[in-house]
């Protein structure tokens, strides 16, 4: 345990998706312990109201499905060979305080987990790539962080 | 006459480009500066005690998540099968975008999302500014255009004045960093 990922993901292989083809998705891990999810179908019905409050059911329920976003804190166990997402918040909030444990691999720049339980209310399978420089510091991320404080 | 008109693009486009270069880096020391894990102290909007966080990458890209301090639970615990309700309460109580970001520190210092995704899609492909300040390790930005206008307090308290260039405060903190 302790062990970081710290790194960024952007693309995901659409076969591996459950919301379609062409997901758009990011996936920031930063080495202090933070994670943030973002995966979406490739394209959402824009709100005709302009106002994220006035959406018709068809809207709503469009978003809500078609999108997984979460974020919180992240643990890694390298004996396991899992991390767990500690989601502190999320748009499917029955997620909300529940720690989701994923097995997954790295292999280069291309990071795998794999979601068995519950294919229905996220991606069972899916890779990205690193985008942050392995040459770089790892707290790179944190740069401003430490400045700030 | 075509021809010299071409020539005079061209050298109008390296003239741009050299410009361009030491103004790139500038942006990139300007990025770095900013550039943390931030979590939500208090954004209006989104009630008492919003959850959120905000990570502006060294490298550009950002990712930002806020939500009500509750929404609800979907009773049939699966996210495609929610009912009116819960998609409403989900899409009314939060709001997640990523892009990439600048961070402009010159004159007024203003944060440019250009988002990619949003779960408001009507964000996705535009640029929002928002004026920021820092404060300590509190960064503190101003929402001139809104997801949901009508939630954007008003000096006058009437909402439907000017709704989209009231200001609205978002306060968010950096955690600290454990190396």
């Amino acid at each position: 345990m302790g062990a970081r990922i710290d790194r960024q993901c952007r693309r995901i292989r659409q076969e591996d998706s459950d919301l379609g083809p062409n997901p758009r998705a990011s996936l920031i891990f930063t080495s202090n312990g933070r994670y943030s999810l973002y995966i979406s179908r490739a394209s959402l019905p824009k709100f005709a109201a302009g106002n994220r409050e006035k959406g018709t059911a068809d809207e709503n329920k469009a978003v809500v499905g078609g999108v997984i976003s979460h974020i919180g804190r992240y643990t890694v166990d390298e004996k396991d060979k899992t991390f767990t997402f500690h989601v502190e918040s999320s748009t499917y909030p029955n997620w909300d305080g529940t720690a989701q444990k994923r097995p997954f691999t790295v292999s280069g720049d291309e990071l795998k987990y794999t979601n068995a339980l519950l294919r229905a209310v996220d991606a069972p399978t899916w890779s990205g790539s690193a985008s942050s420089n392995p040459r770089e510091p790892r707290d790179r991320v944190n740069r401003g962080r430490v400045r700030a404080e | 006459m075509n021809r010299q008109n071409t020539l005079a693009a061209i050298s109008a486009s390296l003239l741009l480009l050299s410009l361009a270069v030491p103004a790139g880096d500038a942006a990139a020391q300007s990025m770095k500066s900013v550039a943390g894990s931030y979590t939500v102290v208090s954004v209006s909007a989104y009630g008492p005690n919003a959850r959120g966080r905000m990570m502006l990458g060294a490298d550009g890209r950002y990712s930002t998540v806020i939500a009500r301090a509750t929404l609800p639970k979907f009773a049939s615990n699966s996210r495609i099968k929610g009912t009116g309700d819960e998609y409403k309460g989900v899409v009314e109580g939060s709001i997640a975008h990523y892009g990439t970001y600048i961070a402009s520190m010159t004159g007024g210092k203003v944060l440019t999302f250009n988002i990619e995704v949003s779960t408001f899609p009507n964000f996705d492909g535009t640029s929002q500014k928002r004026p920021f300040k820092v404060a300590g390790d509190l960064l503190t930005y101003t929402v001139t255009t809104a997801s949901a206008p009508g939630r954007l307090p008003t000096s006058s308290g009437n909402a439907s004045s000017s709704p989209h260039r009231a200001p609205r405060s978002i306060a968010t903190k950096p955690r600290r960093m454990h190396a």
